[in-house]
């Protein structure tokens, strides 16, 4: 059945996912621009994710890709094939809104058939379709119901069927999952991410939740101010932010301003304030450049105080001033006189490790190579 | 009941009171007259309005008049109503302003300046003698088009009012909704929009047929002698035949024929409900 919606969608032997390509887009509203020069290659079938804060310009985006929004300059590419001049009921592209936007008037059969009877195919094709899309979103035998009588989850897939039904090769998302609640969220992740890999659709996803990015992305584009500041893999972004912005904005980090005092290549010396001199992973920041150097609270780990002088680990001695436990793991704030930091370490409750109170005096690991030298902020 | 309970109800008193002393029961003295006369209970006056064809089709013209009306208004109102509920609420604050501008003078100075405006020797008429227009003057005054004229201008607020609240409430979201899956703009309004505005539809039109049913000044003063509506009937027996009792037969009937659309107003502006798009 879900074979029969993919082959019908496509044209025998093609992917169904098209390329996507943003050339240089911007949008202006008034003196702010709210997208700048934005470019960014979709590959045909690729899950991407603009991922930002509010205002970082990645609905506004999304919304050029759609036709809703007309951009200022730049060009948008479906299938390689240029569609500004293109109004947006005739780019053919599958939309999930933020609120569902269903026809309240129609059931939920009707909402899905709507897109096959604009074009034109109707009655026991129709019908078929509709089930089976319906099947793929797991909502089967809902058909004659109105939206109102559905929870927010079932919305959320009527949405999505009403989307797929007519068999888009790109599917826009704008935050689909930001009116449900933890645990369907994280229930709906798995289920898109698992019918766009069945569809092999190309699908582009907006979400401010970097979470919900990691989880479903094959490529995340981080936005901010209406830029790209940073498009790569969820890992890539995760472990090699090349921004303090992108490494705060997925997960948590630890930032320590400083200078670089020597770089061979392979490693860089960073001199944090109080003269600390921190070894740390490759860059390209030459000597005297200002840098921030960072650390994940999970790359950093307790040792014995009297252990680790060897290898490639570095040490500090610390005090633990705060101790949160959050059933998995323990969230701890150490106070690290030498770098007159304050520094977040994260480590999981497994057995037999020795709980830490507040107060203990204890030594920080870490190695070298985990930690990132990044430009600094620039002024605001 | 508790105490605090009753201090409420206490609010709705004065209300009461006033609606008992001036509405209930003259109503009541108005429904009694309709049935008594001096040997007691009697329908003889409902039977003198089925006996003579001329009241019956009296409330036939009312019935016309008030669905040309409503007709006429909604045509009017419609497009309005749709290019407001479009525009930036600001802009649309003063428009409805504007709309709303015609209810700060009395009918009755409205329809005087409409019949200055529509008189044979008035300003409309002059504009189409002067360009020469075939057939001009025209009149537009003593008929059915004079009434009409003046009685959608009167109604014409209610039924944008109504349209546009309804249509505000509609999520525009439903029509890019309806855009990304393929509709048209014309599509989208077709599918989309028109339904879901049917309840303002229907709202606008009963209250505008409602009120257009028991119009008097309108149709008195521009209509002719065949666009006499029911109000005006009325209002010759009690003024000029001193026929209290049969007057009150004719408002009686305009009454229950009233209270009979309004159940289905309500019912249709229940509806509204099941409508309701959901945010």
């Amino acid at each position: 059945m879900t074979a029969a919606l993919a082959a019908s969608a496509a044209a025998p032997g093609a992917p169904l996912g098209a390329p996507l390509t943003l050339d240089r887009i911007t949008k202006r509203y008034g003196n702010l621009a709210a997208v700048r020069e934005v470019s960014l290659d979709v590959a045909g079938g690729e899950f991407l994710t603009l991922l930002g804060p509010s205002g970082s310009g990645k609905t506004t985006t999304l919304m050029i890709v759609a036709g809703f929004v007309d951009a200022d300059g730049g060009e948008v590419l479906v299938g390689g094939r240029p569609v500004s001049a293109v109004p947006p009921h005739k780019r053919g592209l599958g939309v999930v809104f933020q609120h569902y936007a269903l026809f309240p008037h129609m059931t939920v059969g009707g909402n899905v058939a709507f897109p096959l009877e604009l074009r034109g195919v109707r009655g026991t094709e129709a019908r078929r379709k509709v089930s089976d899309v319906l099947d793929l979103v797991r909502l089967s035998g809902l058909d004659g119901r109105y939206p109102r009588q559905l929870s927010g989850g079932q919305q959320q897939r009527v949405a999505l069927a009403r989307a797929l039904v007519f068999g888009p090769p790109v599917l826009l998302m704008d935050e689909p999952l930001g009116a449900l609640d933890r645990q369907l969220r994280a229930e709906m992740q798995l289920e898109i991410k698992a019918i766009q890999k069945r569809l092999g659709i190309t699908v582009v996803y907006v979400t401010h939740d970097q979470g919900e990015a990691l989880t479903m992305s094959d490529r995340i584009a981080v936005m901010r101010d209406g830029r790209i500041e940073q498009a790569g893999s969820p890992a890539d972004l995760y472990e090699r932010p090349t921004t303090p912005f992108v490494a705060a904005f997925l997960g948590e980090c630890n930032f320590l301003d400083g200078r670089v005092v020597d770089a061979d290549g392979r490693r860089t010396i960073v001199e944090i304030a109080h003269g600390f001199r921190l070894d740390a992973g490759t860059s390209a920041a030459p000597p005297g450049a200002q840098v921030v150097a960072a650390i994940r609270p999970e790359k950093l780990w307790f040792v014995d105080h009297e252990a680790t002088k060897a290898g490639s680990t570095s040490a500090v001695d610390g005090t633990i001033e705060q101790v949160v436990y959050v059933g998995d793991l323990t969230r701890y704030q150490v106070r690290v006189a030498a770098l007159g930091a304050l520094l977040h370490v994260e480590r999981q409750n497994r057995g037999g490790v020795r709980a830490l109170a507040r107060g203990d005096r204890i030594r920080l690991a870490w190695d070298p190579a985990d930690v990132r030298v990044l430009p600094p902020e620039p002024p605001k | 009941m508790t105490r605090r309970r009753r201090q409420y109800l206490l609010l709705l008193l004065p209300g009461v009171l006033y609606l008992l002393v001036f509405f209930v029961y003259p109503m009541a003295g108005m429904l009694w007259r309709s049935v008594s006369s001096p040997s007691g209970v009697t329908l003889r006056f409902y039977g003198r309005l089925l006996r003579e064809p001329v009241y019956f089709k009296v409330f036939v013209t009312s019935f016309e008049i008030a669905l040309e009306v409503t007709l006429l208004t909604l045509v009017l109102a419609y497009p309005l109503a749709y290019f407001l509920a479009r525009l930036q609420p600001r802009v649309t604050n003063v428009l409805l302003v504007m709309v709303v501008l015609p209810f700060f003078t009395s009918t009755l100075v409205r329809t005087y300046a409409w019949m200055v405006l529509l008189g044979t020797q008035g300003l409309v008429n002059q504009a189409l003698v002067g360009l020469r227009v075939p057939g001009a003057p025209v009149r537009l005054l003593y008929n059915r088009t004079g009434v009409l004229i003046g009685m959608s201008y009167v109604l014409l607020p209610y039924m944008i009012l109504t349209l546009y609240s309804v249509m505000r409430g509609i999520d525009r979201g439903l029509l890019q909704a309806a855009a990304s899956v393929g509709a048209g703009p014309l599509r989208a309004f077709w599918r989309v929009f028109l339904p879901l505005s049917l309840p303002g539809v229907a709202a606008g039109s009963l209250l505008t047929f409602i009120l257009g049913l028991g119009f008097f000044i309108t149709p008195a003063l521009m209509g002719g002698a065949r666009d006499t509506m029911i109000a005006v009937i009325i209002e010759q027996q009690v003024e000029q035949l001193l026929d209290w009792q049969f007057a009150s037969t004719l408002s009686t009937v305009l009454l229950a024929v009233t209270a009979v659309a309004f159940v289905v107003y309500d019912r249709v502006v229940g509806m509204e409900r099941l409508f309701e798009a959901r945010r």
